[in-house]
């Protein structure tokens, strides 16, 4: 067993500061062997070694075996300040993690199914035990994590870091994830709402690069959206701003969790959407059992109930968006979530809808798309914040 | 505070020359998961066998059940008072499938005379329902199984008995994440339906995720009990390696030769 093996925590503050004093003389001085490392430091071979390995699991180095004076040696080179970040994103049946380094690159991740809505204390500590597990079978040294980031489906207050009352979490509302998850890993934490985070990763490495003012829809249980205005986040003043999910479409459509009735979430939210397949569309699978996932593979291969299911709520969405546009004249707007995956079958009825209800000058220069982020893209977002937020 | 289901005090085992366990003290609340840590050889599992019957513990202590003291002699005596053990080496039949395996050693549940499948099937899904457990078929043979699976049909078949204790030893070394993350998920469930839990780790990570308490051996002796909410992992590791001892504490407990450890020196 290695050192990282038995003790998580911070016990290793003599091994940190060690780090340190290699990582100073890489930095001096430029790529060294480990005995020269040793030397310079006055630590022992071994513990340059241990060191070396500690920081190369985390990117932090590169090692190179060569010889020097005809004996075999190992070459180091410091390839980017050491320190690791942590992204934790909770979404209704997942808890999912990603350790980056101090770029935002991902090193290890993992993802575990639990019933998040269930009880926020318990998530969150598990959440924790999943974050310190990654990194101990990573074998980094949680001492080394910098940044945490967390993704909440729900608005968080950007002064307290509180969780909103109305989301597809109820019994979140109130909640602080922030000072339990900081306590247990020993770091700072930051929480933030999946749709920011999303339109985070969009713009850093998706469709929106270079975009300045973007909305991105997540489209899930609730729908949220990602508000980028001159290329700064728009978080409103409690946190909620994004919360499009309730505009109110029709007044005797369904009545929301939200108390309103006829909320665009009532037209585009998964739930709403698998009660509106018809009855025995998915001969052979229990229905129990169909995913949406399914439901979009089946409008793709041609099937007119799940087609029509879906340009249904691609016109929701665009009598939604188009209130957007007119308010905030955007020039992307970037849907995201399993049931963008169906493409223009749910864009173009999308992009129809928006031209009945949007100025006509809002619209020119508008471009509708799919995110290429795939399911994590809140995920990613949170490990690139989180390296934003180191130095 | 209501009366501990298990509650054990001045607990000894010597084995030959072997000091295992020193007037050790220990309890188990209802709905509650004990963690029993300590070194390699600190008495851990000496002490749940001490608790299952399997090695009957020295004259001289008391171990009281719902308040009411009583004698573990036997695994039979342990099992018919409620207490149910998960060993690290699960002794699950590969060639038998998961209601086989359930029911396996589990004999006198059955109805008299022979082995109704039906109902046995009906009863294992029963339980594996309770659980939140979803098996694709019950009819594979648990040799197809993931280590996760198989750590919780043994979980699942030790309660079939209906234990209000339940003790694992070492239940997720050899898992996976996700499997791991399962056999967390089982325990939390187990403590909700108001059993008291006995989870042996060496996994700090996996005893802060789900236990509510710390209970430290060190050398056979109770070296500390901690509510994990309100203790750091320092703290709870510097009690297992004796970081924690000051230098008089550790100067006495030398000196008092009977009161160390677990080998005298002959
Ligand atoms: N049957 C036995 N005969 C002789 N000595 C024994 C026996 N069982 C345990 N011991 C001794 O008792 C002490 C405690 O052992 P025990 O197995 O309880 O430790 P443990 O805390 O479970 O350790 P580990 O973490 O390694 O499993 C050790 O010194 C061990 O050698
Ligand atoms: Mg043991
Ligand atoms: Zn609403």
């Amino acid at each position: 067993m290695t050192e990282a093996d038995t003790t998580p925590g911070s016990q290793s503050a003599l091994r940190q500061a060690n780090e340190r004093r290699v990582v100073e003389v890489l930095r001096r001085e430029g790529t060294r062997t480990q005995a020269e490392l040793a030397r310079a430091t006055g630590l022992s071979a071994a513990s340059v070694s241990n060191i070396v390995r500690g920081l190369r699991s985390a990117g932090a180095v590169s090692v190179r075996n060569t010889s020097s004076n005809g004996r075999r040696a190992r070459a180091v080179t410091l390839l980017r300040p050491p320190g690791t970040v942590v992204a934790l994103a909770f979404t209704v049946g997942r808890i999912s993690v990603a350790v980056g380094d101090s770029d935002g690159n991902p090193l290890a991740g993992e993802q575990i199914e639990y019933d998040v809505p269930a009880d926020p204390e318990r998530a969150v500590r598990r959440a924790a035990w999943l974050a310190e597990t990654t990194l101990l079978r990573a074998r980094i040294d949680p001492g080394r994590v910098g940044a945490v980031v967390v993704s909440v489906p729900a608005p968080i207050d950007p002064r307290t870091g509180v969780v909103g009352d109305i989301s597809c979490v109820p019994r979140w509302a109130g909640f602080r994830p922030g000072p339990a998850l900081s306590e247990r890993l020993g770091s700072p934490v930051l929480v933030e709402n999946d749709a920011n985070l999303a339109v985070t990763a969009e713009r850093a490495s998706g469709v929106a690069q270079g975009v300045d003012h973007v909305v991105q829809l997540s489209l899930d249980v609730g729908v949220g959206a990602g508000i980028v205005m001159s290329g700064r986040l728009f978080r409103g003043a409690g946190g909620t701003a994004g919360e499009v999910g309730h505009i109110g479409l029709d007044q005797r459509g369904p009545v929301c969790r939200c108390g309103n009735r006829g909320c665009l979430e009532t037209f585009v939210g998964t739930d709403y959407l698998m009660d509106m397949l018809p009855r025995d569309s998915f001969r052979g699978a229990g229905l129990g059992a169909v995913v949406l996932t399914d439901v979009v593979g089946a409008a793709l291969e041609g099937d007119p109930g799940s087609r029509r299911v879906i340009a249904e709520a691609g016109t929701a969405l665009g009598q939604g968006t188009a209130i957007i546009a007119n308010l905030f004249n955007p020039e992307m707007i970037v849907v995201g979530g399993e049931l963008a995956e169906a493409g223009d079958l749910l864009l173009d009825p999308m992009r129809r809808a928006m031209e009945l209800g949007t100025l006509g000058s809002a619209l020119s220069d508008l471009r509708v798309v799919a995110s290429t982020q795939g399911a994590d893209a809140a995920l990613r977002g949170a490990l690139i914040t989180a390296s934003h937020s180191l130095s | 505070m209501s009366t501990p289901i298990l509650e054990m005090s001045g607990i000894s085992k010597t084995f030959g020359a072997v000091r295992a366990l020193s007037e050790v003290d220990f309890q188990v609340d209802a709905g509650e998961v004990v963690a029993l840590l300590g070194d390699n050889g600190a008495g851990k599992s000496t002490l749940v066998k001490v608790i299952a019957g399997a090695h009957p513990a020295d004259n001289g202590g008391v171990i009281s059940w719902d308040g009411t003291p009583v004698n573990i002699g036997t695994p039979a005596d342990a099992q018919r008072l409620g207490i149910a053990t998960i060993y690290q080496d699960l002794a699950l039949c590969d060639n038998l499938d998961i209601v086989g395996n359930l029911f396996l050693g589990n004999e006198r549940l059955h109805f008299p005379g022979t082995l109704d499948e039906v109902e046995m099937e009906r009863r294992a899904v029963e339980l594996l329902d309770s659980l939140s457990v979803s098996i694709p078929s019950l009819r594979v043979p648990v040799a197809a199984l993931s280590g996760g699976q198989r750590q919780i049909i043994a979980i699942a078949r030790s309660l079939l008995g209906q234990p209000r204790v339940v003790m694992l030893d070492e239940p997720t070394a050899a898992l996976g994440v996700a499997q791991t993350a399962q056999v967390l998920d089982l325990i939390e469930r187990l403590r909700d339906q108001g059993l008291g839990v006995v989870l042996i780790s060496h996994n700090m990570a996996d005893v802060r995720a789900v236990a509510d308490r710390a209970m430290v051996l060190r050398l056979g002796r109770n070296a500390g009990d901690f509510p994990i909410a309100d203790t750091s992992y320092e703290e709870i590791v510097a009690a297992i390696t004796g970081a924690s001892d000051n230098p008089v504490s550790r100067r006495s407990t030398r000196t008092g030769s009977s009161a160390t450890a677990t080998k005298d020196k002959e």
